[in-house]
């Protein structure tokens, strides 16, 4: 009988790796998609996708059974690729040029998909992070909140500001200018 | 009070709200009542619907591709836990 979440989580923090190990086998493409998004370089998704596993385990007596595994995780995840951009010092003109999992990317401003990658890469990180999680990953407002640790009304702005950005962005290109 | 809407500057604080069906009460009301006079806001509120469904595609969980990290991340607190 497979084991919830929940379950697999209360048998790691008595020390289980083997429901540790299952755990992370159930989250591990959904962590690594919102990381993708996030992140812009290969290498980095690959080891923040690693980190963000490690410091679970390490924090599993902080996980509160009102939460969902996920959101706990998404949380995890997202300060993972905060602190990584905060170490990074490349200026965003270099970041444009910078390889991603998957290469797909290397099309950016080809078309108005590339162009939106591109430009939600240039979005302030807390937009850019608030956005990825409603909108791409498909979080509720509220467990948009509850991923990065502040009010329903603060997810809703930033999730709003965000949104109103590339929309802005996106017109302006559709109309030719694309800048 | 029946004629009361919104002004363009509140409608464009409330589309988010408008497009993921959060608003509710008078707010509700006076957006949708500009919503109804004003072009320029209904071709935002458009345009972010279209922004959002063109966002929703960007989920890659299912494509991509790459090793998994499972066994390194295992095998790594295996050995902190052994030689604790």
């Amino acid at each position: 009988v497979a084991l919830s979440e929940r379950e697999l989580l209360d048998q790691a923090r008595a020390g289980d790796l083997d429901a540790f190990a299952e755990f992370m086998g159930a989250f591990e493409r959904r962590v690594r998609a919102l990381l993708y998004r996030l992140l812009d370089d290969a290498r980095d998704v690959d080891e923040a996708v690693q980190d963000t596993f490690v410091q679970a385990w390490r924090n599993l007596e902080h996980f509160r059974g009102d939460a969902a595994p996920y959101t706990w995780l998404y949380r995890i995840a997202v300060n993972e690729a905060l602190m990584r951009r905060r170490r990074k010092t490349l200026p965003t003109t270099e970041l444009q040029e910078t390889t991603v999992a998957g290469g797909e990317d290397a099309f950016a401003a080809a078309d108005a998909r590339g162009f939106l990658i591109e430009r939600l890469r240039r979005l302030p990180d807390e937009h850019r992070v608030a956005v990825v999680l409603r909108d791409i990953e498909g979080l509720s407002n509220e467990e948009v909140a509850a991923a990065l640790e502040i009010s329903l009304a603060a997810a809703k702005s930033r999730i709003h500001r965000g949104r109103m950005q590339l929309r802005e962005a996106l017109e302006d290109w559709e109309r030719g200018g694309r800048a | 009070v029946g004629l009361v809407q919104a002004s363009c500057e509140t409608t464009g604080e409330a589309l988010s709200d408008r497009f993921d069906g959060e608003l509710g009460g008078l707010r509700k009301i006076r957006v949708a009542r500009h919503l109804a006079r004003c072009g320029r806001c209904r071709e935002t509120l458009e345009s972010l619907g279209r922004l959002v469904h063109m966002l929703r595609e960007l989920n890659t969980m299912d494509s991509l591709e790459g090793r998994s990290a499972t066994d390194d991340v295992i095998d790594g607190l295996r050995g902190e836990l052994k030689d604790a």
